[in-house]
């Protein structure tokens, strides 16, 4: 069994959300360009596991959500409206890509990103989402 | 029958164990040795500064600095496992042009632990400079 590429799956979801767009336009990504316009958002896999290895069916991505404002007040509106959507709306069937089952989410943090001076408002939020075909 | 458990005298009792004391200084210690093999092996993009006289060699600079800043330390009852490079910060969480590394993530997952006030990076330290 092939299993699911959440990033992508995730990233075309939100992308397909007008509540989204309205801040980002079309900038829910998984890597940066070179010349960044914020605001954006960014989704990456860190870590994931199978739940069983055989079959290979059911899969957990533990997803990195790095929402980047604009102002702090943005980057928070943006984290907030990407987990409720999640919460609410992500669970079930995916047509031509798989099912999501369950969405967990971990710690929710104020991290400015470093690499700009001044530092760039950025909120990042932890999730595993659970998939399979 | 019906147990109760006094918290804070059991805690008393762990704080004061040489046993348990020995188990968490053990699991801090395995806990550093899987984080440092987690890390990335950082490598420089500069050059190292030539001596004069000395024909100039394309050679990058290896560093390694944030697997070599991972420290154990005894913080009275605990034991903090914490890295002291500036750059630690971005290399867990990432930044927009560089992806995150998430060593210390990676490895409580491992070791089935809870993200809980990570901190990383120069900052206040409650034990000085033990």
């Amino acid at each position: 069994m092939i299993t699911v590429d959440v990033e992508r799956l995730l990233s075309a979801w939100l992308r397909a959300r007008p509540e989204i767009t309205a801040i980002v336009d079309d900038r829910v990504v998984t890597v940066v360009p070179n010349r960044a316009v914020f605001p954006f958002v960014k989704i990456t896999q860190i870590a994931g596991a199978p739940v069983y290895s055989q079959p290979l069916f059911l899969d957990e991505a533990y997803l990195q959500i790095d929402c980047y404002g604009g102002p702090k007040v943005q980057a928070r509106q943006l984290i907030d409206l990407i987990r409720h959507a999640m919460s609410e709306e992500f669970l079930g069937l995916h047509e031509g890509v798989g099912v999501v089952t369950s969405v967990r989410f971990g710690d929710l943090s104020y991290i400015p990103d470093d690499g700009y001076d001044p530092a760039v408002p950025r909120f990042l939020a932890m999730a595993s989402v659970y998939t399979h075909p | 029958m019906r147990v109760v458990i006094n918290h804070a005298a059991l805690k008393a009792y762990l704080n004061e164990n040489e046993g348990a004391q020995a188990g968490l200084r053990g699991t801090a210690m395995a806990f550093k040795a899987a984080v440092v093999e987690a890390s990335p092996h950082g490598r420089s993009l500069s050059w190292p500064k030539r001596k004069p006289g000395e024909p100039w060699v394309r050679r990058p600079m290896k560093h390694g600095l944030f697997k070599k800043n991972w420290k154990v330390r005894k913080i009275r009852t605990f034991y903090r496992v914490r890295n002291d490079d500036e750059f630690a910060r971005m290399i867990e969480y990432g930044t927009a042009k560089n992806p995150p590394y998430a060593p210390t993530r990676r490895t409580l997952r491992q070791f089935n632990g809870k993200e809980q006030n990570i901190q990383h990076g120069r900052g206040p330290d409650p034990a000085g400079e033990g």
